[in-house]
């Protein structure tokens, strides 16, 4: 290693005027040593070997031969990193040791020179990595004393993010100016400047002489070496590196300070901003009356019109937003406080069912302009200063009532229901009490090329129209396996009529009104129910008890290079007195299909080119009955090589009425109204559909069978 | 109808707002239009659209005033929204319409004095306080529970625009006792309330707050938590989390209780009651970890069922889980399989799930599905990314991968197939070993990559495995043969890391086929030394072509370019720790890392979690009083420590803590004071004077700034307004926009600014005129930051 001792004294080129070329270059860091014989030794040699990313320069001169050891840290120094981070098994992403390690530096553990160029991989490497979230903007500050066009024009692309440049007025010491100033990650600014520097002169020369007795010369050899070249602010062609003047030395630190003082009571934004799919801003409604043009504005240049990935919550400034997307227009939530981030989505998903609500289930782009001053009715009363009051369409339809003024009577009254706990309007009476139960199950399921269930779930939920007088009290039960252990009576009853089906739910969540005490003492579902239409339950039933409604069976047989045959088979699984209607099984096939034969029983089929798919429409279909499709494709033969056809998966959409999947059963709804005493009519009605139900195709059988099938004739 | 034809050139916004504003007050003025109710509501409407447009209406402001006193509800909504909006840039006019809102006070329907005080305590402008204040104490005690509640935001609000009155009335003491009120809206505001003022540790409310919390209230809280609505009922949770139970059983009442809104459908709620659990567990790790298992299924639902973003927020906890207690989702990996729909995001965010998740037993599964997804065009990318992220962590795999590497090469997709290479040479960096089972793949197809970093791991790739690929010089030759052109392009920039890569792989790959590549490396070497420009790429040549023509340079080189065996396990070693050198600066990001990820664990459940960086990261701006944060939150912790150990001692040391980090603090912030020259406040200067001193001083200087945000004339005017340095004149639109500052020094030096912001190069510049050099820039810098802050 004797030889590469000359290598640990690195001091860059002098060469390092802006030219119209620019000149790569990279960070260099300087450890912060004690004792700068010792440690760095150590830290040199041990590096060395990761450190065949550390350049030297062309001249290793005789003056740079007495500097303590500098390292070059380069892009490629830095994939060491990532790389000690891969292999360290350590949970994590890639890139945060790195932003650790930079920030690290930058707070002067290490000590780091950036020049302008340098920042070319030093940004690459972080914008590669999906760290787009994490650096919110980069301030450079450029070295040379006058801020230049031409400075701002190389460092623009190297970045999306935005990009401050900040001039320091002093360069003239070199190490005491602050360099690189990133905002990082988020908000916070990095300024590294006055007491790193030190650390930096001390240990650059020697470390037991006191930095202020560097002489004259050393500095002006260092900054030689370096190549710092100063330039008068007021000389001319400052797009020209070749007239450069040196500053004699001054003594003055005079470091910027770009930290702002935190404020005692920094007040937090809240708004709600709707755009449109232009990104125009549509409504804004400002809950703390300080949300600027400029914040829409940036949200809309630097989220909106980006063609990026879309995050939901994005940071932009000191800004977190919050948006979502429904038909045609965005809605967006911002705050720069720390909030729970679910429970804004949760109010924004509320806020959108109180629009439809009110504008007859339509909410887009045009009702919101067709409705502008409810909107903003609706959304004053719903939020306070940005707090959520009263997201209850229910609640908020009996009191905002758009143009008709209501009685200061009325209004005493409503006031305490509007606050009040029970969503349900006083004294409410229906000439015909009724109550309608929903329940809807969702199936989603994935089957695998090999014919195994890979993901079976069913989703379902409770739904609930009620139409009650006064202020009924239900109760509800179904064939829960833990209520029905708990509760032999019913259990017994229950198996009188034969249904011993007991089921076991993977989670359950309640609508508010459900007195969840209770559930938890004796899984007894009680509430009372609010006005209109609502969702009692949510559940959930994972695969071991899901048996799926319908089994497909998909087979492809290859016969020539542009002709194929599939097959599929459906199979249904449920109770033969139910019918499953509007089925329709998608079936792929290659963008270059020239068309596709079907052979059918029942339902029909047809090549649907758009789709690049065969749509099969059955209507009715019975249970526990099977049929079969035999589909012969022929492709175009194309000479171009393309790549092969990835064999999306079979899609089915079918609805079963009268079924639900798991067996979920309702066993009761008892309504109990101790005023008025009224029997309620109760309707129920099951519905089983499918979701995600999907089912990859096999392996192709055939001649083919080990070249997949290309879209191509070779 | 009118503001909605208006909208088909809303794109010109800006150019039509001067006519518009007239227009709207022609019809504001004009009695006949104004008494068509349905015309009114029309024109009130059209403001406030053009309000949310950005477009500044405050002109309108003392018509609009003459309309206050309305009878129609939502007219008067329409106008108290405009008036709070636009009162504090006509703080004098505002004091017009104080009366129209005291009327509306008294009132005697309360949703009309709801509106007059939530109106009143917006209106955000000092000089009206002694008459906002009165209406919000009365508020408190309002009959109606609607008034309460706005009264009570309202408290809030004075905290911010009237900080003396706050306390002067003693709110904070108020709200402690309203958070008893019966009505559960005013009970859940007030909490709101607290919350927010509690969060500012460093005012006074601190001390007060550790007095208030008490069991009592808290008991109170929790047992009416079912009369509060679903937003109200997480300001409790939240208030709640700041309570520390007294006892052991206290605490597991409380979690008893609570348990079971983990089945409410409100996944915020869900949250809140997870932040509680998190944070009582905290200290004992079993327990923190049987709340965490708690939690799997409510999660999990959360991730199948909730809105794509409630599911995107959901991983990102399962994630923070996944960190703190590996394995707690290892069962459920199909639930992180990509459904036909979700949008990108949330498949990137499963794919991360998916690679912490992977285990010994999973991998075959988990792999099998992410080849289904490896030709997804907008993530497959990231799909192959994370295969190979499973195979460094999985070794067993590497036989599928390699296959699924394979078929993936083959695609057109260019973002895949570079994802592919790539990560053959990020599991070769890791195991070299396992070259056999990948290197194949590089000699049979000729691949060509458009971005560089696939190119770089090609050539790393045919550099380091160069010996098992019969072809591989030829495979190389290409590249180099670019080197000259490359090199005389006017921009050589992007091809740095391509030719140090290539002279990294020449160089030793030459050790192994000498005489194949020696040509190669003489002429790649060659062509840099003479073309390329002072830099890495030129230095790198040089140190190689030095080294290679030392006496016994070529064994050297060798020991470097090509180390055995010996020096390879040595990197093995350093890589798995055993050596140190390298891990210190390994170790070190581990340190750091646990620490700031205690940090991110402290603060579970808020936004913190989701960004993964401690709450300082993305609210707090300033880098020194993060530091100062940390310092001082290192000291507590330490304190505490101490505290359990040493009952006695423990006082004083805090107490020395405590002035050492006062000490400390204030000298970084004697640090962090600028030492700016100072500048008169608003020193006098006609525009006359202005002109004969700009001739006659010399440029000093000239600052330029690129713009991040497009420009607001009359926020820029504002801002300057609102300096200490006074504008001589401004003219322009946000395409192009001039000004003239003016500026005087305590020194009675003067300078003199003209500012041009133009809007399509997005650059601002200002140039200063002055005898004084530093002084110049001092004033340019600070009004570039004015301008841009």
């Amino acid at each position: 290693m004797n030889d590469f001792e000359q290598i640990k004294a690195t001091v860059l080129t002098q060469d390092f005027l802006p030219r119209k070329e620019p000149l790569p270059f990279s960070l260099v860091v300087i450890p912060p040593f004690q004792n700068s014989e010792c440690d760095g030794q150590l830290f040199t040699e041990s590096t060395l070997p990761l450190l065949l990313g550390l350049y030297s320069t062309s001249n290793l001169s005789e003056t740079a031969i007495n500097c303590p050891p500098c390292f070059i840290l380069n892009y490629q120094h830095l994939w060491k990193h990532v790389d000690m981070e891969l292999s360290s098994q350590t949970p994590g992403q890639l890139t945060k040791p790195i932003a650790r390690f930079i920030e690290k530096l930058l707070l002067g553990k290490y000590s780091v020179i950036c020049f302008e160029n340098g920042i070319v991989p030093f940004i690459k490497l972080l914008g590669d990595k999906m760290t787009e979230e994490c650096i919110q903007s980069i301030v450079l500050i450029n070295p040379r004393g006058a801020t230049s066009a031409y400075f701002a024009r190389l460092t623009r692309p190297l970045s999306q993010k935005p990009t401050t440049i900040i001039t320091s007025p002093d360069v003239e010491t070199p190490f005491i100016t602050p360099h690189l100033q990133v905002l990082f990650p988020q908000n916070n600014v990095i300024n590294w400047d006055v007491p790193s520097a030190q650390v930096f002169q001390r240990n650059i020369f020697n470390p037991s002489q006191p930095s202020d007795s560097i002489s004259n010369l050393q500095v002006q050899t260092l900054r030689n070496s370096l190549g710092w070249v100063v330039r008068k602010p007021d000389t001319e062609q400052r797009e020209d590196g070749d007239d450069d003047t040196v500053l004699p030395h001054s003594t003055s630190i005079n470091v910027l300070n770009f930290t702002m003082q935190k404020k005692d009571a920094e007040v937090r934004r809240h708004a709600i901003l709707f755009y449109n799919e232009k990104a125009e801003l549509i409504l804004l409604r400002n809950y703390r009356g300080d949300i600027r043009k400029s914040t829409s504005e940036a949200f809309r240049q630097k989220i909106l019109v980006k063609k990026d990935t879309k995050f939901p919550i994005i940071q932009v400034g000191r800004v977190t937003f919050f948006y979502i997307r429904v038909e045609n227009v965005y809605i967006v939530a911002c705050s720069n406080g720390n909030c729970n981030a679910a429970m804004i989505f949760e109010s924004l998903y509320k806020m959108i069912d109180v629009f439809k609500a009110y504008f007859g289930g339509v909410f887009n782009e045009d009702t919101i302009k067709k409705h502008f001053p409810l909107m903003y009715e609706l959304m004053d009363e719903a939020f306070d200063f940005g707090y959520p009051q009263n997201i209850d369409p229910e609640v908020l339809k009996t009191y905002i009532i758009q143009g008709k003024p209501i009685t200061a009577q009325k209004a005493q009254q409503l006031s305490v229901h509007a606050t009040g706990q029970s969503s349900r309007p006083p004294n409410l009476v229906y000439k015909h009490n009724e109550l309608y139960i929903d329940v809807i199950e969702q199936v989603d399921l994935l089957v695998s090329s090999r014919h195994t269930v890979l993901n079976a779930e069913v989703n379902g939920q409770i739904n609930l129209r009620v139409q009650l007088s006064g202020d009924p009290e239900c109760i509800f039960g179904f064939n829960d396996k833990l209520f029905m252990d708990k509760n032999n009576e019913v259990s017994e009853r229950a198996q009188r009529r034969g249904k011993r089906f007991q089921l076991e739910l993977d989670d359950i969540q309640f609508h508010k009104c459900v007195k969840l005490g209770r559930f938890n003492a004796d899984r007894t579902i009680a509430f009372v129910p609010p006005d209109g239409s609502f969702t009692l339950m949510r559940y959930r039933i994972s695969e071991r008890l899901v048996k799926p409604p319908f089994n497909v069976n998909p087979v492809i047989i290859e016969h020539t290079n542009t002709r194929f045959v599939v097959q599929v088979t459906i199979s249904s699984t449920f109770n033969p007195q139910f019918v499953a209607t509007q089925v329709v099984v998608k079936i792929p096939v290659p963008h270059n299909t020239a068309r596709a034969n079907t052979e059918i029983s029942i339902g029909k089929a047809k090549f649907e080119p758009t789709q690049h798919a065969i749509m099969w429409r059955i209507t009715n279909f019975p249970g526990c009955s099977s049929t079969q499709i035999t589909a012969s494709v022929q492709l175009l033969a194309s000479v171009v090589q393309q790549a092969p056809w990835p064999k999306p998966p079979i899609a089915m959409q079918f609805m079963v009425p009268m079924a639900t999947s798991s067996g979920l059963e309702v066993l009761f709804m008892n309504v109990t109204e101790n005023k008025l005493g009224y029997q309620a009519e109760r309707f129920i009605r099951y519905l089983t559909r499918g979701g995600n139900y999907l089912i990859r195709y096999p392996d192709i059988i055939g001649r083919g069978s080990e070249n997949p099938i290309k879209a191509t004739a070779q | 109808m009118a503001y909605r034809a208006e909208e088909k050139d809303s794109k010109s916004a800006v150019q039509i707002t001067k006519g518009e504003v007239t227009a709207i007050r022609a019809i504001l003025k004009d009695s006949e239009i104004m008494r068509n109710p349905k015309q009114r509501q029309h024109t009130f409407s059209r403001v406030m659209f053009y309000v949310s447009q950005g477009i500044n209406m405050s002109p309108l402001f003392s018509d609009m005033i003459i309309h206050a006193a309305t009878k129609d509800f939502v007219e008067k909504k329409l106008i108290y929204q405009y008036l709070t909006y636009y009162a504090p840039s006509n703080e004098d006019k505002a004091l017009l319409c104080i009366n129209t809102f005291q009327k509306d006070f008294q009132s005697n329907n309360p949703q009309i004095r709801g509106l007059a005080l939530k109106s009143l305590s917006s209106l955000r402008v000092q000089s009206l306080n002694e008459y906002i204040i009165p209406c919000i104490t009365a508020g408190l005690t309002d009959m109606s529970p609607y008034v309460r509640s706005v009264a009570v935001i309202a408290c809030l609000k004075t905290f911010y625009f009237a900080r003396d009155f706050f306390d002067e009335q003693k709110y904070l003491e108020k709200l402690f006792e309203m958070a008893r009120d019966s009505d559960p809206t005013v009970s859940g505001n007030c909490i709101s309330a607290l919350n927010e003022l509690l969060g500012f540790t460093t005012s006074a409310p601190t001390t007060l707050s550790s007095q208030h919390i008490t069991k009592s209230l808290i008991i109170y809280l929790l047992g009416r938590l079912d009369s509060y609505n679903e937003w109200h009922m997480q300001a409790v949770l939240r208030f709640v989390k700041r309570y520390k139970p007294t006892s052991e059983d206290e605490m597991f009442d409380i979690m008893n209780l609570l348990d079971i809104y983990f089945r409410s459908n409100n996944a915020g709620l869900v949250i809140a009651v997870a932040e509680i659990f998190l944070e009582y567990s905290s200290t004992d790790s079993q327990l923190s970890n049987a709340v965490i298992k708690r939690l799997v299924d409510p999660l999990i639902t959360m991730v199948i069922s909730g809105n794509p973003e409630v599911a995107f927020v959901a991983i990102k906890f399962i994630l923070s889980f996944e960190h703190r207690l590996p394995g707690s989702f290892v069962k459920h990996h199909q639930v992180f399989y990509f459904k036909w729909n979700d949008p990108v995001y949330l498949k990137q965010a499963k794919l991360t799930i998916l690679r912490e998740i992977v285990n010994e037993q999973n991998w075959r599964p988990i792999l099998q599905e992410l080849e289904q997804y490896s030709i997804d065009a907008l993530v497959g990318a990231q799909v192959i990314d994370t295969i190979g992220f499973v195979g460094i962590k999985i070794p067993d795999s590497f036989g599928v991968i390699s296959r699924i590497i394979t078929d993936t090469l083959q695609f057109e997709q260019q973002s895949t197939t570079s994802a592919a290479i790539i990560t053959v040479r990020d599991i070769l960096r890791r195991y070299p070993s396992a070259y056999p089972q990948f290197i194949p793949l590089i000699g049979q197809h000729f691949y060509s990559f458009e971005t560089n970093e696939a190119k770089c791991a090609l050539i790393f790739l045919i550099g380091h495995f160069g010996e098992h690929i019969p072809s591989s010089p030829y495979l190389l030759e290409p590249f180099v043969e670019r080197v000259a052109d490359e090199l005389s392009e006017a921009n050589p920039l992007p091809f740095v890391d391509i030719h140090i890569s290539l002279l990294n792989a020449t160089t030793r790959l030459f050790f192994f086929r000498p005489k194949e590549v020696q040509p190669l490396l003489g002429k790649l070497l060659g062509d840099i030394i003479s073309t390329a420009a002072q830099g890495v790429v030129r230095d790198s040549a040089l140190v190689v072509y030095r080294m290679l023509s030392q006496p016994d340079g070529y064994a050297k080189t060798q020991s470097v370019f090509a180390p055995d065996s010996i020096a390879e396990s040595r990197f093995q070693r350093m890589l798995s720790g055993e050596e140190e050198g390298v891990a210190l600066i390994g170790a070190s990001f581990a340190e750091e890392e646990a620490g700031t990820q205690d940090e991110v664990w402290r603060e579970w459940g808020s936004l913190s979690t989701v960004y993964n960086h401690p709450e300082d990261y993305f609210t707090r701006p300033p880098v020194l009083s993060v530091l100062f944060n940390r310092q001082l939150r290192q000291a507590e912790k330490e304190a505490t420590v101490r505290r359990e150990h040493e009952e006695r001692a423990k006082r004083e040391q805090a107490e020395k803590d405590r002035v050492e980090q006062e000490e400390l603090a204030r000298r970084l912030a004697e640090q962090a004071l600028v030492s700016e020259p100072q500048f008169l406040r608003k020193a006098a200067c006609s525009p006359q004077d202005f002109q004969r001193l700009w001739k006659e001083l010399p440029e000093a200087a000239s600052e330029e700034l690129p713009l991040s945000d497009p420009i607001d004339v009359a926020e820029w005017k504002g801002k300057v307004d609102r300096s200490e340095f006074t504008l001589i004149a401004c003219g322009g639109n946000a395409q192009n926009l001039k000004m003239f500052i003016y500026g005087k020094s305590s020194s009675a030096d003067v300078v003199l600014a003209d500012v041009r912001g133009n809007g399509q190069t997005e650059m601002l510049t200002c140039t200063v005129h002055s005898k004084n050099e530093d002084l110049a820039s001092q004033f340019a810098m600070s009004i570039l930051t004015i301008l841009t802050d």
